[in-house]
């Protein structure tokens, strides 16, 4: 294999890679929960061979140890919905067929796209390297709630910079895929002629885009708390092992939940949304009629992609966040629940009158409905705060998220991979083989979660560590333990087959024709094989129907994923200071008038880039080249005088650890800081380059600095307001 | 700060009110963008 061919900008390599990635992701995320459930179902009884699979440090004399189920379950959660699922769904099904279903050569950004995956990868391995290392991987759940997670072993820091390369990842993608879809649609395609799933996909992107920034922001703040000691997330006289832990308090432990679960609600419908897709796309096929209300269909996933961010504070209710704001959550909690109504009853509606056939995609894509409807049913309890207190952190709620993407979007991919291999390889994966598979799937799973709102409503715990035995209430129900590992082995059996399905067809001569289904839709027109690349022709010029080029829309999207950072941010301070017991006037403690220097610096950065990016200036380039020196020159001015304001402070012994309000300052002015010297990055390139490439695209590029320069400049005048003279 | 808010008609509170603020301003910024991208819809769906 060529290394072209590993590191290729292809759409379809690239879809490729994320696919086989994520299903090993997944089967790893699957293995670790097979130790849990067995640890769960033979509580105390020692296992030798556990000790020689996972070492004598994580199960003594073959018992699991605590700390390292700690370890299984909080990874399981992470490896299933950020490195399996989510880049299935989108990295692999969406890379390979948008451009495709668009008759597209390529996505938007081809080297964006690449590079996605890349640290897509790395953020993966990063996360697995911490299994090996001293205290083992993360254990603070998948959630990883502080204050347990700022006193964790290494491992969480590992968690916590693989989350963030994570995030970086999926902000490539989202602006990829956005803007793929949004500007290379064929002329005449209008945006409802879309299929439905290209607007799941969309959708999705932009969850991700807008959703994800803030647990970044969240990243940050648990990355300072545990290395450099600061105290965002943790109160003040925190006993641990009954010790006052050193630090200065004033932090919140809400503010972590508050940053987290603003993505948390938002991701539960980046899984969900591409599997609808997924479903519609073969339910149309198999019924051989178009969706029922497709548009209706659409308005809805629109509506639920706008609601998704306003809920999230409903997995708070235990927080103690008033009636007010409790009453707020409820109601668009039940709001949201009718896009999905929606969708589902469209998707059933579809059904009636076709001329159904069952075959191995449409038995998953069949499944899927009731399995989901389960899902979404059990889940408008937990959207009710007199319901959801008794619930909360019970294995209710386990079995409820479990069915909406378990038996629901892990059936919807399934549906995916059978229908769309003929596609990929010419080959069609066995039909008995795939029957096998989905029956036992579908028992398998049913056998593991159903049980588990059982345990739920009978107010077992999740994430115990002995199923329960050690609480009378549990104990009774601890035999239906036993029952979900046999199902879960079961279920494990059952994947097996399908691996083997996947790897024979894999290996056999190509025996399918290219559209075994009968398939009517764009991607299947294009005759195989289609494995040449054809390069996407570069334009600076604006589409006549969004009136922007490729690039413009991808950095303003990008821009938008920058105010959500900043405005997380922006929100934390909000919950910090207002909640603190004392805060001091920055005018007070800050040197203001160096702050009144640097917002000067900062304007005679900005304006000479505002200028040069004027249409007057277009065709000067002797008049361009000092307005950005001027830029690049006053930025690192503004970056030194930042440097010595930082080194006054710190060497009066004002640290970040000092007080909730310097670790406030100094990460909010250190992280705009970081974004004054990606300009200045930007400002060097530009110039550089600006030799190498024609007038049209310097033109862009300084267009786009001179969007970001208008960014940091309003960022710093937040900065300014509420940090130094508020 | 009290466990069941809803229970408790818990109202008041630094902790609380520091939740409200983050929640509001974390809104604010989720719907001025949203905003942003709804007029950048509009504009799309009239010049199709």
């Amino acid at each position: 294999m060529r290394v072209s061919s590993v590191f290729s900008r292809d759409h379809k390599v690239v879809g490729l890679q994320y696919g086989i990635t994520s299903l090993l992701f997944l089967l790893l995320g699957f293995t670790l929960i097979l130790l849990i459930r067995w640890q769960l179902a033979h509580v105390g009884i020692a296992a030798p061979w556990l000790a020689r699979l996972v070492g004598q440090t994580n199960a003594p004399d073959g018992i699991m140890a605590p700390e390292f189920y700690n370890q299984l379950g909080a990874m399981h959660g992470t490896i299933m919905v950020f490195l399996a699922v989510v880049p299935l769904a989108v990295g692999a099904f969406g890379n390979y067929l948008i451009p495709l279903m668009l008759g597209a050569p390529d996505m938007a950004f081809p080297r964006l796209n690449m590079l996605s995956y890349w640290i897509y990868l790395a953020a993966g391995l990063v996360m697995l390297t911490s299994f090996v290392l001293p205290g083992g991987a993360a254990n603070s759940g998948w959630t990883s709630y502080p204050p347990l997670s700022i006193i964790a072993t290494t491992g969480q820091t590992w968690w916590l910079c693989g989350m963030f390369l994570l995030i970086v990842s999926s902000l490539f993608s989202s602006i990829n895929i956005i803007t793929t879809i949004l500007q290379l649609r064929p002329l005449g395609m209008r945006m409802m002629d879309l299929p439905f799933f290209l607007w799941a996909q969309l959708v999705t992107s932009f969850l991700l885009l807008l959703a994800f920034p803030p647990l970044q922001g969240a990243a940050i703040l648990q990355l300072m708390d545990r290395v450099a000691h600061t105290s965002f997330f943790l109160p003040t006289g925190l006993m641990v092992s009954d010790k006052m832990l050193n630090v200065s308090g004033g932090g919140s432990p809400i503010l972590w939940q508050h940053l987290f679960w603003f993505l948390g609600h938002p991701e539960v419908y980046v899984l969900i949304l591409p599997a609808f897709g997924i479903v519609a796309h073969v339910i149309s096929n198999e019924t051989r009629k178009p969706l029922w209300g497709q548009r209706l269909m659409v308005y809805a996933t629109l509506f639920m992609g706008f609601m998704s961010f306003l809920v999230w504070a409903h997995h708070m209710f235990l927080t103690g966040m008033g009636p007010t704001m409790s009453a707020f959550f409820q109601v668009t909690t039940m709001i949201i629940s009718i896009p999905s109504v929606i969708i589902v009853t469209g998707l059933l509606l579809s059904l009636y009158g076709g001329s159904i056939r069952f075959t191995v995609p449409m038995m998953f894509a069949l499944a899927f409905l009731p399995m989901f409807g389960l899902g979404g049913l059990t889940g408008l309890p937990l959207g009710l705060a007199a319901t959801d207190i008794p619930l909360h952190d019970t294995y209710y709620v386990v079995g409820h998220f479990h069915y909406v993407v378990a038996p629901g979007t892990l059936f919807a991919l399934f549906a995916g991979i059978y229908y769309w291999f003929p596609r990929i390889t010419g080959k069609k994966l066995n039909d008995t083989l795939g029957v096998v598979h989905f029956w036992g799937s579908l028992v398998g799973m049913n056998g593991i979660f159903l049980p588990m709102l059982i345990q739920g409503l009978a107010g077992v715990n999740r994430r115990l560590y002995d199923g329960g035995l050690s609480y009378p209430h549990a104990a009774g129900l601890a035999h239906l333990n036993t029952g979900q590992f046999y199902s879960a082995i079961f279920l494990g059996v059952v994947q097996l087959v399908f691996i083997g399905n996947f790897i024979r067809t894999l290996m056999k001569r190509r025996d399918a024709d290219d559209n075994p289904w009968g398939a009517t839709t764009l991607e299947w027109s294009v005759p195989r094989p289609h494995d040449a690349h054809t390069a996407i022709p570069f334009t600076t010029a604006a589409r006549y129907d969004t009136g922007v080029s490729n690039v413009t829309l991808g950095f303003w999207l990008f821009l938008a994923s920058e105010v959500m950072l900043f405005g997380a941010m922006f929100s934390a301070y909000a919950l910090l200071r207002v909640s603190a017991d004392s805060w001091p006037h920055g005018r007070s403690v800050l040197n203001t008038t160096l702050a009144l220097v640097n917002t000067s610096l900062l304007l005679s950065a900005s304006v000479p880039a505002w200028l040069a990016a004027h249409k007057a200036f277009r065709p000067n380039a002797r008049a361009v080249t000092p307005l950005l020196a001027t830029s690049g020159a006053s930025a690192l001015v503004f970056l030194a005088v930042k440097l010595f304001e930082f080194r006054t402070e710190i060497m009066a012994g004002l640290l970040p650890r000092t007080s909730t309000f310097y670790a406030t300052y100094f990460t909010l002015t250190g992280l705009h800081a970081l974004h004054v010297v990606g300009a200045i990055l930007a400002t060097i390139w530009i110039l550089v380059s600006a030799r190498r490439v024609d007038t049209a695209m310097t033109y862009g590029r300084l267009k786009c600095l001179a969007l970001y320069w208008g960014l940091v400049e309003i960022v710093w005048l937040g900065i300014l307001g509420a940090v130094y003279f508020a | 700060m009290i466990a069941c808010a809803v229970c408790m008609q818990a109202q008041s509170g630094a902790a609380v009110s520091g939740l409200h603020a983050a929640v509001l301003t974390l809104v604010v910024v989720t719907v001025v963008v949203l905003a942003g991208f709804g007029h950048f819809v509009i504009r799309v769906a009239r010049r199709q």
